[in-house]
């Protein structure tokens, strides 16, 4: 990179603030989709929104494309450096500003970590509701690019459901505030475009979020069914019985054969699906619930429907299902999750064609997704160091998503669109609608320099990936 | 390509690079930079053993920034053994990286204090000298260079050192239930005697027959940190030789650090055919103090002890040893004893072993971390399970000049049982 | 489309005063794309229109020569009660959604004005919601797929049928509040939710809005969920006081939804939470209560008024805020009405039955708006005679903001002939 630049980047975010020897900045090739790596060519940490703008400022007058970054546990390559020479880290972006318990509301900058919003505010009762299995250390900025999800969305909502208003600094290095504190805004929803345009529309330095109240109580069942069908069945019957569950999550034999060799939880290995549930709300509103619930188990031939007897039990439960993903580490030195959704109804069919993938492949797929979403992640699992496997994994990858796609569902619920499926845009949007996207994005970004190479596929020269582009930094 | 390998390649293989370690280590929550993240470690381990990356001053900055509290291990799901990776990597860079000189200085001062019994009563004195000439005082002085400041503020106060002779043998109380050694440890003979008493006492009083044989060696811990694998090794051989000749329940260590080293005996050994058993063998046996009492019946305390008490997860017991509920049970256990939640309870507090002493910057932003949290708590008393811990805790709280003690768990627990005029 | 060429204007397609020269019936997304295709190529202003009910809201158009009528674009396209989706043409009113989705259990959970004149389309593009959003959110939390014809004629689409989606960017959020300029919309797809089992419905009187404030933050920050919590100034029917907001008394209604047993548990709890200032506190009955919902649900619309505004505060606000304006309004003598979603911090204000001078309104426009702004609020001017719109400035000022807005306006109508001039800034 050029000195020049170099220095102009040192005087406004001084020496701490950049990244520039190649082992260091090396770290930074990739997020958790490793398929794909990238080494940027520097790393800036600004410490404030103003030092964000005036990196951002001066890189659209050199008109030197850049990526965001939060904390890099994106599933997609959303902060992949794609022909963006610098990188722009929001970690020290790291402090919650204010917080306000009588109007439900904090303002967190966006290297904020998920986690640290709810643990601020537990002690009085409140709670950040979006809670991606990353949460312990995912940012309050990524969760904003991705519109991240969890598993307690089915109840409670996505993270746009949950934001009030964000400061962004755009593309050209302007400070805006889109939404605010309060909730009806007048003019176009500016926030809601921006949340989920995956870095694409410029960087949030800081957000509004939405305290919800913690329920008084909840009731957490682990149901053990011999087969997927049965258990697909009770989600079915359950929704059907007028129930909203917080969550409902699903695991198969191989995920919970991993889940149980790292945390020791007590999952039957020998189960062919598990089911997590959990209600909350009003302590009153329980036992009714967990009646209709155990009722719709036993009717579709639970083996065995456990509740969990505590706080401590409960935690336990859905820390090993949040690390899910991280377990499978301990099965194979490398996976890939996909993140497609299909209708709820449609569960049972997607997940006899990754069955059938699998076989087709030769390749070992765990599920554990959000069943009351419809929001399957196939987890499959390969070694980079064999490359023909790794082929595989993207050829299998791309096929379960086009299932869903049939379907009648979505090539992601959660985790984005970023580089990974940018060539399976075209599945489920016509030339029309990608069209309309690209010009949302020069409204925000007219140079296209903030996160290039993102989402929206190039007309006439769809990158199709059938094999990594760098396996390891060089 | 030379060979660069210093452990065992598959092992990088576990980290699938999803991040979750990141906001659990104190280096990357004070920098923000993924270098001093786990993860980024990792990367870069990785590259240098696949030789993709130089040591420099760069990447050593990097790793030895590390504080090896491996809280990204209770935090990884998958269930990356980092500790070994940077363990591993240590001696490498200690045989292919050639430091500053002063920072040579210190560390071969350090790796001679302490595995030597001299070098620890070296120590222990210059710990001694420094409290009964008060050079305590001097940390917030001005006038001396900021290492030395920070330093001179490690110092114990004068009248809490304690060293203390114990005896080979001492007789259960009641009811004989078990026999166990204690390691009496380098660092904990020489100025936390009281706590090498206090631990025979509480063990003594629930039952134990307690052996300390005077041939036993310093653990090895702090040469491992600092890359003196073969020095490091040849102690533990000495360990395992003199504990394993005696019939024991347990060993018992109420150092976290010593713990969480002497545990991985039987996985240093592993390829050592003269020693993998017997290494296997006692490692079984190894408790922390806490983790021992706390799976007895225990007897209970009858002493009250009034005080309002916090209490803070010494890395090497929480993420080392996964010990964390036990102590804090018998804390629970105290007559009069109010245990209040202390945030960020498993946050390093900065000592991590020598690490205060090479890396005083980073391990002072840290100390400030943990004062800020305790003071929070509104405590009479911290409660730890670690000397590194301890002093450093100390340190701290008299710097900010806060009215607060910190103690060790079975030191508390101690003063709620009787004396014994037959150890005391 | 019945009849291209339009039908003579009926007063339904009357925007402040203006009326179009065509009206149009598309009665498929083709005919909506044709239309549109035409009145861009021959700079044809268009408004697109449901049944009217709320065209009286927004800045007078710039120019208005064709209603583009939604109504008969009102199939239901696709309906699984378990996936609890539903998709629809924009024209189908909300008040036949309803009763579909009714017959499984079901509903949308949207309580907007008079839902059967709230045609689909337009509860998005007006963003129209009632006192239900407390606990269930607004059209934006429910509308997961979209869509639209541009100003060109180009159908496009955004979302999909599945609940959970991030595919693309998020166009369904775009269009909710967009007041139809930047497209028009001809289908949705919502996510739904199980109707409530039971209902019921509390009624507590005080005597200043700082006490009935205190109480509506005493409910929010406990762990009670109403299913709403409206604040008023006025008894919204006769066999319950004044109705003209002259009394000085203040209301909390406080609406309790979900299962009998969650009903009951909150009952019992009521008056733990509230304590002993919260004095009587009264149940309605059952047709009281049906009544009463109506009657707030449709308040923004309902009753002669000169001027109607819309306040958006921080819930802690609305108290003091309302206490001063009902001071402020007496000054004026303008009698207003309040009531305010106090959980959501949205005050809906309605001054005068009789005439009030124009300069007397737009004073009490630039005291909203001045007492709003300073406490980093927003407010809109909702209904007020149409020559005064432009001096009262309905939508107020958006900040560094507007020129993406413009930006997006001129990207996605270029020639301006979706709604001109109905919107923030004169969009």
């Amino acid at each position: 990179m050029d000195q020049k630049i170099l220095d102009r980047l040192y005087d406004i975010v001084g020496p701490d603030g950049v990244v520039a020897h190649k082992s260091a900045r090396s770290v930074y090739d990739c997020d958790g989709y490793t398929l794909e790596k990238a080494v940027p060519e520097i790393v800036v940490l600004p410490h404030s929104t103003e030092e964000v703008a005036a990196v951002v400022k001066f890189l659209n007058k050199e008109k030197i494309a850049f990526v965001p970054r939060g904390a890099g546990t994106g599933l997609s390559g959303g902060c992949l450096p794609v022909e963006a020479p610098v990188m722009i880290g929001t970690s020290r972006l790291n402090k919650i500003v204010h917080i306000d318990l009588l109007n439900r509301h904090v303002v967190a900058q966006s290297g904020v970590v998920n986690l640290w919003v709810s643990n601020a505010v537990k002690e009085q009762g409140f709670q950040y509701a979006p809670d991606p299995s990353s949460q312990q250390a995912c940012t309050i900025g990524g969760n904003i690019a991705e519109n991240a999800g969890g598993p307690h969305t089915l109840k409670y909502g996505v993270t746009t459901n949950h934001v009030l208003g964000l400061e962004v600094v755009l593309p050209d290095g302007e400070i805006v505030t889109v939404g605010g504190t309060v909730e009806d805004v007048p003019g176009y929803d500016l926030r809601g475009i921006t949340i989920g345009a995956e870095g694409t529309f410029g960087i949030v330095t800081q957000a509004a979020l939405k305290l919800t109240r913690q329920p008084q109580a909840y009731r957490t069942f682990l149901a053990v069914f011999e087969s997927v069908h049965h258990a697909t069945q009770t989600v079915s019957g359950i929704i059907a019985s007028g129930i909203v569950p917080a969550a409902l999550e699903m695991m198969d034999t191989l995920i919970i054969q991993a889940i149980e060799e790292a945390f020791h939880f007590g999952f039957p290995t020998d189960a062919g699906a598990v089911l997590i549930i959990e209600i909350d709300g009003l302590a009153a509103s329980l036992d009714p619930q967990t009646e209709r619930i155990q009722a719709i188990c036993k009717h579709n031939k639970a083996r065995e429907v456990r509740i969990a007897r505590d706080d401590a039990e409960r935690m336990a439960l859905w820390k090993s299902r949040k690390r899910a993903f991280g377990a499978i580490g301990r099965l194979s030195p490398n996976y890939c999750t996909q993140d497609g959704v299909v209708p709820r109804t449609k569960v049972p069919d997607i997940l006899q064609r990754i069955t059938e993938v699998s076989e087709k492949y030769q390749l070992r797929i765990a599920n554990v997704f959000h069943a009351g979403d419809g929001n399957i992640h196939p987890i499959l699992m390969y070694d980079e160091r064999n490359a023909d496997e790794t082929r595989r994994v993207v050829q299998a990858g791309k096929e379960i998503l086009n299932a869903c796609v049939d379907l009648g569902g979505s090539l992601t619920g959660e985790h984005g669109i970023g580089v990974e499926k940018m060539s399976q845009m075209p599945l489920i949007f016509s030339p029309e609608d990608l069209m309309v996207m690209t010009q949302l994005r020069s409204v925000f970004n007219p140079d296209n320099l903030c996160n290039p190479n993102k989402i929206i596929p190039t007309p006439g020269g769809c990158i199709d990936v059938t094999t990594p582009r760098r396996q390891v930094p060089l | 390509m030379e060979n660069t390998s210093f452990v065992d390649h598959e092992k990088f293989f576990d980290c699938v690079h999803c991040g979750l370690c990141l906001a659990s280590c104190p280096t990357y929550v004070e920098l923000g930079t993924e270098m001093d993240s786990p993860r980024g470690r990792i990367v870069m381990l990785r590259a240098l053993q696949e030789g993709h990356a130089q040591l420099d001053d760069e990447v050593v900055g990097h790793l030895d920034l590390c504080l090896g509290c491996r809280a990204c291990e209770t935090a990884c799901p998958s269930g990356v053994q980092y500790g070994a990776l940077i363990e591993g990597a240590r001696p490498f860079i200690e045989e292919h990286y050639r430091r500053p000189m002063l920072e040579r200085g210190k560390r071969w001062l350090m790796n001679k204090t302490f595995p030597n019994p001299w070098g620890a009563r070296l120590f222990a004195l210059f710990l001694k000298v420094g409290a009964a000439l008060g050079l305590a005082r001097f940390a917030r002085s001005e006038a001396i260079p900021t290492t030395l400041r920070y330093w001179f503020g490690l110092l114990p106060e004068r009248g809490s050192v304690s060293s203390a002779s114990l005896l080979e043998h001492y007789p259960a109380i009641g009811e004989k239930r078990h026999t166990v050694a204690v390691l009496s440890g380098c660092v904990m003979s020489t100025v936390f005697g009281a706590t090498n008493l206090s631990t025979v006492k509480v063990l003594r009083h629930n039952g134990c027959e307690v052996l300390i044989p005077k041939a036993q060696s310093c653990c090895g811990a702090l040469l491992l940190h600092n890359g003196e694998k073969q020095t490091a090794l040849a102690l533990a051989k000495r360990n395992i030789d003199v504990f394993d000749q005696l019939d024991l329940d347990a060993l018992i260590i109420n150092a976290a650090g010593c713990g969480a080293m002497m545990k991985e005996y039987g996985e240093l050994f592993k390829d050592d055919p003269a020693y993998r058993d017997k290494a296997a063998r006692l490692t079984e046996k190894m408790k922390d103090v806490a983790e021992f009492v706390g799976s007895l019946e225990l007897r209970p305390p009858t002493r009250e002890v009034r005080a309002k008490a916090t209490y803070h997860d010494a890395c090497h017991l929480a993420h080392g040893q996964g010990v964390r509920e036990q102590p804090r049970a018998l804390l629970r256990a105290i007559p009069g004893l109010e245990l209040t939640n202390l945030p960020e309870s498993d946050w390093c507090c900065g000592s991590a072993g020598t690490y205060n002493l090479t890396q005083p910057e980073m391990a002072a932003r840290l100390l400030e971390r943990k004062v800020g949290n305790i003071q929070a708590t509104e405590a009479d008393v911290v409660v730890t399970g670690n000397p590194g811990c301890l002093m450093q805790i100390r340190a701290g709280l008299r710097q900010s000049g806060l009215p607060i003690t910190a103690l060790h768990t079975i030191d508390l627990l101690a003063e709620a049982y009787a004396d014994d005029p037959g150890t005391d | 489309m019945t009849q291209a060429a339009g039908r003579p204007p009926s007063s339904q397609f009357i925007i402040d005063g203006q009326a179009p020269e065509t009206v149009v019936y598309p009665a498929s997304v083709d005919e909506v794309s044709r239309l549109l295709k035409e009145a861009n190529e021959h700079d044809r202003a268009i408004s697109p229109v449901g049944h009217g009910a709320f065209l009286h809201v927004g800045g007078v158009p710039k120019r208005y020569q064709q209603a583009l009528c939604t109504t008969e674009l009102s199939a239901v396209v696709n309906y699984q009660p378990t996936d609890m989706t539903i998709t629809v043409g924009a024209g189908l009113d909300l008040a036949q959604l309803q009763a579909i989705l009714g017959e499984n259990g079901q509903w949308l959970p949207l309580d907007p004005p008079c839902p059967e004149r709230a045609t689909v389309g337009g509860v998005i593009a007006a963003n129209l919601n009632g006192p239900a959003r407390f606990s269930q959110g607004t059209v934006r939390d429910f509308l997961i797929g979209i869509k639209v014809v541009r100003a060109d004629g180009t159908l496009i689409k955004g979302g999909g049928q599945v609940v959970k989606n991030v595919a693309g960017y998020d166009l369904p959020k775009l269009y909710c509040g967009s007041f139809g300029t930047l497209g028009v919309i001809v289908e949705a797809t919502f996510m739904i939710r199980p109707r409530p089992e039971a209902q019921t419905t509390f009624a507590l009187a005080f005597s200043s809005a700082e006490k009935a404030g205190e109480a509506a933050l005493k409910l929010t920050g406990s762990d009670m969920q109403p299913f709403f919590l409206e604040l008023a100034n006025f008894s919204p029917f006769p066999s319950f006081g004044d109705q003209s907001g002259d009394e000085g008394v203040y209301r909390l209604f406080v609406g309790f939804a979900g299962m009998q047993e969650e009903i009951d548990d909150q009952r019992s709890h009521l008056r733990d939470v509230l304590g002993d200032d919260a004095g009587g506190i009264e149940e309605l009955s059952v047709d009281e209560a049906q009544t009463l919902a109506q009657a707030l649900r449709d308040f923004p619309v309902s009753g002669p008024a000169a001027l109607r505004c819309k306040v958006s505060l921080q819930p802690t606000q609305l108290a003091t805020f309302c206490a001063d304006l009902a001071a402020e309004a007496r000054r004026r003598h303008a009698p207003a009405r309040f009531l305010a979603r106090a959980g959501n911090g949205i005050l809906y204000t309605a001054f005068g039955g009789e005439a009030v001078p124009d300069d007397q309104l737009l004073a009490l426009v630039d005291w909203i708006r001045v007492h709003a702004t300073s406490n980093n609020g927003f407010a809109v001017v909702e209904e007020i005679p149409p020559a005064l719109k432009e001096r009262a400035n309905v939508w107020g000022t958006v900040g560094k903001a507007f020129p993406l807005m413009q930006r997006l306006k001129e990207t996605l109508d270029p020639k301006g002939i979706l709604n001109p001039g109905r919107f923030v800034g004169g969009i």
